[in-house]
């Protein structure tokens, strides 16, 4: 379903992505990791046709993403970190108006978008009344990852996705992402939860600098390095055990 | 649960991409693009009540296509099109950096499946149709004098009502046509700055293009005098669209048609090219303006430079506490930064740097002959004067522009620090807007008058500079808004206009009575005065500023 090949992005003389090669087949989710700056942002944003890339190439359920814009944008669903949306539309406003792009008839997509309100225990009533404004930032979230997930996408990149959720419906969209795996899709998962990515991914690739480090299945890759946990191999990879380090010292001379 | 799918049946009908995008921007016009809280009952009305006052304004403005009455078309129609012109492209290039770049709208919709030319096309229809609401307002009279024209009939209302849509579609197209092409030929890293100094180009040339117009109708010499042979007349784009009036509703003749095809040719070619070869850039640009990039070196330096200021004397002094320092460094660093800040505020201050300039070359040419001014080798002392009072102006707009921002949640930062009310945060961000705004300008005036051999002429630059402190702690007194904490839709308020008005007259009486003073060698008890009374108002704006606390938000 997604294919990449050697993909990479620079600005100026500093490489943000550098030669990054990987694929996604159907019902796959993949765990992309990385410590901040890594790339992973700047890999996605290319892959969903906001960033034009530097080189390489890649294709999405048989399109090319440089050629073909537009059909992949019409085969993906993408839940940025940033979670913009439309500040002084309603959150059903906000829905509908994503559906029409999809060319979704507004006759289809509000029992489309009921659903969603009924999964995520929202109310019609503030989604139709309440400006996304006014939203607290998890129902902001909800409404955002909605909006990806309204036209069926078969391939959905989620960055950062459980930001601003509470409890309940991370556990929820957790389960939501595994169901829509089964259902074949390709999904890429970006995020710092590494205990998260580790119970929800089948595979993960650990980038840094932009470069690729790791690329396996989670339990694997822990096993093979003997680290007995993905988060102790992703701060051994990725220069964590500094910053633990200096945590201890850190706090000793905070104070004068 | 599982995500429904399957085609839409066919009785059901979507709209358009396009549709969908032209109602948004329409919707995001009208109601402002962010909301504190509200309910769509509540919808933000900032924007839709600036619209209506806007129209009534325009209509009032309008009003003065009655003094032609009974005139040829071809003079009507080149009024009312070089009025129209002026206005809707002043709208259209302050309204359009935000409309057609916006960081936050991009992470919504560039992975939609939309191209750059139906974002494009859907941004310009809205600027198009607002436009058009601004023209109508500001032409109903003008149709009705037309009908009445010495060769008009009624034939005028439907040909300046073409004449008049064309004219908001060039100058649509012309505005785009211009990002079009700062996005091709300027790098990504010049990119932001280049767009902001083309804004400003061109509601420079809008402002001065205000000026130009009376002198071409020559109001004050008869109005049946007006000269529209000149051969410059006939380059200005309001003249195309004027000759399509008489064409069809006029004289008929055939310089009139031949500029009138001229007319048509050009709107044509700017939005073919603005709109079809050129529209795939605007995709790229829209890209290249949410990538990151480091601060280009001399703005680094520039900012070294005001951080090196603040910290010396005098500054130092009206800084000592740091909370000013902060928002001093702050509002620094958003004027010589921050696109958003930088494509609202410097394009709301160019009228106040180009009309002091207008007002001294305008009296080199003997513009002023009135009583009040005090003629020496050509040089108007009142127009030096007003050109003075009138840079105070500046540090009222821009700090009445600062109060807005994108990143206005951001301004939460004072708002949870421990300081009682916001008097120092709006102390730091007065003393930058006359540091880094006002006082250059008003240096340059002094360097002018120095070297135009007029020394004697300094202190009515001096009425000025002391009255600019008193000026820049109006927006404090009237608004207790810190710096960039406020949504932009709610710059868009009409409260601003009878501020600014207000504030004009004021330029006008101190200029007056400097001019008068300094007429009568009583400029030094006439300053020693100003300053007397410039220091009382600053002390009791400075009391009610600073006996404000945090208010309350909605």
């Amino acid at each position: 379903m997604i294919s990449v090949k050697n993909l990479s992005k620079n600005f100026g003389s500093q490489w943000a992505v550098s030669d990054l090669s990987f694929d996604v087949p159907a019902g796959e989710i993949l765990g992309f990791l990385g410590p901040n700056g890594a790339g992973k942002t700047t890999t996605l944003r290319m892959l969903t046709g906001m960033t034009a890339p530097s080189g390489g190439t890649a294709t999405i359920c048989g399109f090319d993403l440089l050629t073909q814009s537009l059909e992949v944008k019409r085969k993906i669903g993408f839940v940025p970190d940033s979670g913009a949306v439309f500040e002084s539309l309603t959150g059903l406003e906000h829905l509908e108006m994503v559906a029409a792009l999809y060319g979704i008839p507004r006759e289809l997509a509000i029992p489309r978008i009921e659903q969603f309100i009924a999964f995520f225990d929202l109310s019609m009533d503030t989604l139709a009344n309440k400006m996304l404004g006014a939203y607290s930032k998890g129902m902001r979230r909800k409404v955002v990852i909605t909006a990806a997930l309204l036209h069926n996408p078969p391939v959905v990149f989620f960055d950062e996705p459980l930001e601003g959720l509470d409890a309940n419906a991370a556990v929820g969209f957790k389960a939501l992402i595994q169901s829509l795996a089964k259902e074949g899709k390709a999904i890429v998962y970006s995020s710092h939860i590494l205990d998260v990515v580790e119970r929800v991914c089948d595979r993960v690739i650990i980038i840094d600098k932009g470069k690729s480090l790791l690329d396996g299945k989670p339990d694997e890759l822990v096993a093979s390095h003997g680290s007995g946990t993905l988060e102790r191999l992703f701060t051994d990879l990725t220069g964590g055990q500094a910053l633990e380090r200096r945590a201890e010292t850190f706090a000793k001379t905070f104070l004068p | 649960m599982t995500a429904p799918s399957g085609p839409p049946p066919s009785r059901y009908k979507a709209p358009s991409p396009e549709q969908t995008l032209r109602k948004l921007y329409l919707t995001l016009f009208l109601r402002g693009r962010s909301s504190r809280g509200l309910t769509k009952e509540n919808a933000p009305r900032s924007v839709m009540s600036k619209l209506w006052t806007s129209l009534g304004l325009y209509g009032v403005f309008g009003c003065m296509a009655l003094f032609f009455q009974g005139q040829p078309v071809m003079v009507l129609a080149v009024v009312l099109h070089g009025m129209t012109f002026l206005m809707i492209g002043m709208f259209v290039a302050s309204s359009s950096g935000e409309a057609l770049f916006n960081k936050d709208e991009s992470e919504i919709l560039m992975h939609r499946p939309v191209t750059s030319q139906m974002l494009l096309r859907a941004k310009a229809a809205v600027l198009v149709e607002i436009s058009v609401y601004l023209a109508a307002a500001m032409n109903a009279v003008g149709l009705w004098v037309g009908i009445k024209a010495s060769d008009g009939g009624w034939l005028f209302p439907i040909a300046h009502t073409v004449s008049t849509l064309e004219e908001a579609l060039f100058a649509t197209g012309l505005v785009v046509l211009i990002y079009q092409f700062c996005l091709k030929w300027f790098g990504r890293e010049r990119l932001e700055g280049v767009m902001t100094s083309m804004q400003v180009i061109v509601m420079v040339a809008f402002t001065v293009g205000s000026q130009i117009l009376p002198r071409v109708v020559h109001f004050g010499q008869g109005l049946g005098k007006t000269d529209l042979s000149a051969w410059w007349i006939k380059v200005i784009p309001a003249t195309w669209f004027a000759a399509l009036d008489d064409a069809v509703a006029g004289s008929r003749s055939s310089t009139s048609w031949v500029l009138a095809i001229v007319g048509l040719a050009v709107t044509g070619l700017v939005l073919w090219v603005a709109f079809g070869m050129l529209a795939e850039v605007y995709e790229s640009g829209w890209q290249s303006l949410n990538e990151s990039t480091k601060p280009k070196r001399n703005q680094k330096s520039q900012f070294r430079l005001v951080h090196k200021l603040s910290r010396s004397i005098p500054l130092k002094w009206f800084l000592r506490d740091p909370v000013s320092q902060s928002s001093f460094q702050l509002v620094s660093a958003y004027l010589f930064r921050d696109r958003d800040t930088k494509l609202r505020v410097y394009p709301g201050i160019s009228p106040m740097m180009v009309m002091p300039l207008m007002l001294i070359v305008m009296s080199h040419g003997g513009g002023h002959s009135a009583e009040t001014s005090t003629k020496l080798d050509g040089f108007s002392g009142f127009t030096l004067a007003l050109a003075a009072v009138y840079l105070c102006v500046l540090p009222l707009t821009a700090l009445s522009l600062l109060k807005y921002s994108q990143h206005w949640r951001a301004a939460d930062v004072f708002r949870s620090a421990p300081i009682a009310g916001p008097s120092p945060v709006l102390q730091g961000a007065r003393v930058a807007v006359m540091t880094i705004l006002g006082m250059p300008l008003v240096l340059v005036l002094c360097a002018y008058v120095v070297f135009s051999g007029q020394l004697s002429f300094l202190p009515l630059v001096l009425a000025g500079l002391i009255a600019m402190p008193v000026y820049a702690m109006v927006p404090g007194v009237m608004d207790d808004a810190t710096p960039l904490s406020n949504p932009i839709e709610e710059s868009k308020n009409a409260m601003n206009f009878p501020i600014m008005m207000v504030s004009m007259f004021g330029a006008f009486a101190v200029a007056g009575t400097a001019t008068l003073a300094f007429a009568n060698g009583l400029i030094a008890y006439f300053l020693a005065l100003e300053t007397l009374i410039a220091i009382a108002l600053c002390v009791v704006m400075q009391k009610i500023i600073a006996g404000r606390g945090w208010r309350a938000y909605d």
